[in-house]
């Protein structure tokens, strides 16, 4: 039928313009200018523009800082993703059964707090915790007499101390997520097994688990892709230190652009940034369609 | 194989308490129907017995054992659930084998034993889909696969017929009786559905609001039903019920308003105030001797008609099998069958000898 006032074709693209517009301006639209930011070389001074070609992508891959702020990332992806999904699934695991709704919804909400926070201020905060000197996890250290802990300031240590700022903070989203996942499966599901004679342990393997994969697997590429966008925690916590032991492809980016001022090369960097994430997600997102199909 | 035996088998929510105190005794070998409407406690009943919820009171026994406190895997049965409740992730064989590999039967036994299964119900072709690539009728087979698979000593049933359309639900019950003739297991079926209670119980119970109303081969229970609710239950069209009183210094006739049934002599009838008296539709003739009542609607259904008809402002039902055509508003003269009445209490329901 035809609308008496213009068509549902253009009223279609009417409805999608705001939305549109926003990503248009917000995303599509740094991006590319990203993208042309990292073909040029500005002059500080002057503000002239030169067209550099390859010359930023080629300095930032020979870059041996770029590469460790590389391997810091996927140190922290791989630390972060399994923290934050199998504890998640963990405490959903355990949160999921028969308890009065009160306590559920406390739960919950316990869980989750922390994700509602600003990832700044949770920083600040465990900068407190974690100090030498004056932080309480020491304190509880060496109440059990234990030594302390350079949380912050040990090479070998401080990657840890922000994967652990990081699951604390995120672990209550992956926990919903795969709760949520949980609660739908079909009770019969769960009760012919029991009648099969299957335990605990073993429904969850074969039944619960396979059936809420799909759900997992989204859970870690979503990790994934936030893993490789971290930078506040580590921008408050150690500053990429000590030495470079902490520094993210993030940081990387922005120390490259905004102090060093060389958008260019930070622009490289972020083309880089953004290359990782789509072949990361591309290849877990083949795995997963394998595995879901099995 | 086992009989199953209840004793006062009571549930309770809080406060609320639907089951009360159910006995029964179920032989081994026996195909026993639970029926009765939604909410009656039938599937709470069977998932008692399966063990999928705790009883609030009185002994369950499957065989030898009471199994009040024993897991439901360890209780020697299996579970035909009414969507299947098949594991989607698990080709047809690795379902049915699943309870066998939860038992760490060898795997060589497992493909010998879901492979004669399988033959029994013809899913030999099956055994490597996925239960999404299986038509309903093929997940109905195959949930009846996974249960006989590892020969347990009592089958439940839970609605197993209610997601299949017509056809294919008199198919399978045909194909789930004629399974149980010849596995002679003992089976529970759970099932709102008078006519596949009639056809495939060897005993019925017809259970409401909790309770047992009456428990029979399917033909007692059609002849003799113990009270108005079972009466109602059983049968379609539904028994006809008249609100009357009984006549005579013996009480010996039925009466509702200006007219009177006599009733079958021989019988003792201590009489009381009020009775109901009900008579199944097959049993009221069309017959320009009897009553005039006057017609409502007249359904012919192919092998028999059905007649709605109003006298004394109830309406009742005629079934017989001639073709008759009357228009609405016309009037017709009925017979009762005196051989083929039940007297009802008008209080409580019961049936008057």
């Amino acid at each position: 039928m035809r609308s008496p006032f213009m068509s549902e074709r253009a009223s279609a693209y009417l409805f999608l313009a705001p939305g549109f517009i926003l990503y248009l301006l917000m995303a599509l639209v740094p991006a590319l200018a990203t993208l042309a930011f990292s073909l040029t070389e500005v002059d500080r001074f002057t503000w002239g523009i030169s067209f550099a070609g390859a010359d930023n992508l080629l300095f930032v891959l020979s870059d041996r800082r770029f590469w460790t702020a590389f391997g810091n990332t996927f140190t922290f992806i791989a630390m972060a993703v399994a923290g934050n999904v199998g504890l998640g699934l963990l405490l959903a695991v355990l949160i999921d059964r028969q308890m009065p709704r009160a306590v559920l919804y406390f739960l919950r909400l316990a869980f989750f707090l922390p994700v509602l926070v600003a990832t700044a201020l949770v920083s600040l905060v465990w900068q407190l915790l974690y100090s030498t000197d004056l932080g309480i996890l020491n304190y509880y250290l060496n109440e059990l007499h234990l030594p302390s802990v350079s949380w912050l300031t040990n090479s070998r240590v401080a990657m840890v101390s922000i994967v652990i700022l990081d699951v604390w903070k995120h672990v209550g989203f992956f926990m919903i997520i795969q709760l949520a996942a949980l609660q739908g499966i079909p009770r019969s599901l769960v009760e012919a097994g029991e009648l099969d004679g299957a335990g605990f342990w073993q429904i969850f393997r074969y039944i619960k688990l396979p059936y809420i994969l799909p759900v997992v697997l989204f859970c870690v590429t979503y990790a994934t892709i936030t893993g490789l966008q971290v930078f506040d925690s580590i921008r408050i916590l150690t500053q990429g230190g000590p030495g470079d032991a902490t520094i993210s492809l993030v940081m990387y980016m922005y120390e490259e652009a905004f102090g060093a001022q060389d958008i260019g090369v930070g622009s490289a960097a972020a083309f880089i940034l953004l290359a990782a994430i789509a072949v990361t997600t591309l290849v877990q997102w083949r795995i997963g369609r394998r595995m879901v199909a099995q | 194989m086992a009989g199953v035996e209840l004793r006062g088998i009571r549930k309770s929510y809080g406060h609320l308490q639907v089951v009360h105190g159910v006995d029964l005794d179920i032989t081994d070998g026996e195909f026993i129907v639970l029926v009765g409407p939604s909410g009656c406690g039938k599937s709470t009943l069977l998932r008692m017995i399966a063990g999928l919820e705790s009883i609030s009171g009185g002994e369950i026994r499957i065989g030898p054992r009471t199994v009040n406190d024993v897991l439901p895997g360890d209780r020697d049965i299996a579970m035909v659930f009414q969507n299947y409740a098949l594991y989607p992730q698990m080709t047809v064989a690795q379902n049915m084998g699943f309870s066998l590999k939860m038992r760490r039967v060898p795997h060589a036994d497992i493909l010998r034993q879901v492979r004669e299964a399988a033959a029994i119900l013809g899913l030999q072709d099956l055994l490597d889909r996925y239960p999404r690539q299986l038509s309903g009728g093929q997940r109905q087979r195959v949930a009846m696969g996974r249960a006989i698979v590892r020969n347990p000593s009592v089958f439940l049933f839970d609605e197993p017929l209610s997601n299949l359309d017509a056809k294919l639900r008199v198919q399978t019950r045909v194909e789930i009786k004629a399974l149980h003739q010849r596995l002679r297991t003992t089976t529970v079926y759970v099932t709102h559905d008078q006519v596949e209670a009639m056809t495939m119980a060897d005993r019925i119970v017809v259970m409401h609001d909790g309770r047992i109303e009456q428990v029979g081969t399917p033909l007692e229970l059609y002849d003799r039903p113990a009270n108005r609710f079972v009466a109602g239950f059983l049968g379609s069209p539904a028994m006809n019920f008249f609100d009357g009183g009984l006549g005579g210094a013996d009480g010996s006739r039925f009466v509702l308003g200006n007219h009177a049934i006599p009733l079958p002599a021989g019988a003792e009838r201590a009489a009381p105030r009020s009775v109901v008296l009900g008579v199944r539709p097959e049993h009221i003739v069309v017959d320009a001797q009897g009553v005039p009542a006057e017609v409502v609607v007249v359904e012919p259904t192919g092998s028999e008609t059905q007649i709605t008809a109003r006298l004394g402002g109830q309406t009742f039902t005629a079934a017989m099998h001639k073709r008759l055509t009357a228009p609405p508003g016309s009037t017709l003269g009925f017979r009762i069958d005196p051989a083929n009445i039940h007297l009802f209490d008008g209080e409580t329901g019961a049936r008057i000898p």
